[in-house]
């Protein structure tokens, strides 16, 4: 079975693509992570996940010898406890605003001295093959954290949220940023009026030491952000993926 | 060569090998400046605190520190502060001084 990658990939230096599933379904979490993609995220925000479809599309992304993240509900950091201990290899927590989101996330995800995860790593540990001291020991630098940047309120403290021990990194999400950023007029998330902000949250995290992720809706979006220095790239949803598949089928036909 | 593009220019050569410090040491300025202008704005507390942000944030829209001057010469306009372009620039560049001040005694 594979072996935790996501961390060492990232810390390596290497740009990765995710692939993002909304879909509760195990067989398409497992062809999104069969296509190519350097790893796979399970959405429970926006997304339709729930406890036992993320179980098993941890398990299914595993046999395709990829990583898993999984994208938990605002505030839900008892789920990023137990994502973690199913297997997801990183949480991304949505609307992480102020130093004391950030530092809840990490007392959820992280083993003592830095969090106060709580221990029970039974189906991690038979994932990776692991005995409980070794999983202890490398727990809090495989298993990553990544508070979502996407209010204007976050930039207000960026800089604090990236001090924040335990913290790996910062995921952008350009809906949410385009929304609060208009003060509720536009939902823009392809809009270059966003693109300065963007860039400098990378800034801010690649100084700071920190992980910078962030959503891309098209390809190139994705390769725009990867100039910006973006080392987690979350390309489309497995909506798209199902629905641009079939229409350039049909479309052939014509 | 003017006074703030000296001062440019000491911060680049201080810290042109540090992003880190730099990064800081701006959002350090714009609090700095956000609490001043609180002030004169008649915030206080938690009001100053929650406007430093904006301010904070307000640098994320453009590229340089443009936008945070449009940002404080608007609210000041709004509420009828009496500071010039000028008064408001020259505060600006005295407060990132005080910021890599601040953030080398710190590291």
């Amino acid at each position: 079975m594979p072996v935790p990658v996501l961390a060492e990939r990232l810390r390596a230096g290497e740009t990765l693509i995710a692939g993002w599933c909304a879909l509760p379904e195990p067989l398409v979490a497992e062809a999104v992570a069969r296509a190519g993609f350097d790893c796979v995220n399970l959405d429970a925000q926006h997304g339709l996940h729930d406890v036992s479809s993320i179980v098993r599309g941890i398990g299914a992304i595993a046999l395709a010898g990829k990583p898993a993240l999984v994208r938990i509900p605002v505030g839900d950091n008892g789920l990023a406890s137990r994502v973690l201990d199913m297997g997801a290899e990183a949480v991304i927590a949505p609307m992480i605003n102020s130093v004391a989101e950030a530092r809840a996330l990490v007392a959820a995800t992280k083993y003592p001295p830095v969090g106060e995860r709580s221990w029970g790593p039974a189906r991690v540990m038979a994932l990776r093959g692991t005995e409980p001291q070794e999983h202890l020991d490398s727990g809090n630098r495989t298993s990553l954290a990544f508070a979502m940047i996407e209010t204007d309120r976050a930039l207000g403290s960026l800089d604090e949220i990236l001090a924040v021990e335990g913290l790996d990194g910062v995921f952008v999400g350009p809906s949410d940023l385009s929304v609060t950023m208009s003060d509720g007029k536009k939902i823009a998330p392809l809009d270059s009026m966003l693109d300065e902000s963007i860039r400098r949250i990378a800034d801010f995290a690649n100084a700071a030491g920190k992980f910078a992720g962030i959503f891309a809706a098209s390809p190139q979006r994705a390769i725009l952000f990867r100039s910006f220095g973006y080392r987690l790239i979350a390309l489309g949803t497995d909506h798209v993926y199902l629905a641009d598949g079939a229409k350039a089928m049909l479309s052939a036909l014509k | 060569m003017t006074t703030f593009d000296k001062r440019k220019d000491a911060f680049e050569s201080k810290f042109a090998h540090d992003a880190e410090l730099q990064f800081k040491a701006e959002a350090r300025r714009n609090k700095l400046l956000g609490l001043w202008a609180a002030g004169l704005l008649g915030k206080t507390g938690a009001a100053a605190d929650a406007y430093a942000k904006d301010v904070i944030a307000s640098d994320f829209e453009k590229a340089g520190d443009s936008d945070v001057f449009a940002k404080i010469r608007g609210d000041f306009d709004a509420a009828g502060v009496d500071q010039s372009d000028h008064q408001l620039r020259r505060t600006m560049d005295d407060l990132m001084q005080t910021a890599i001040d601040q953030i080398r005694k710190e590291t």
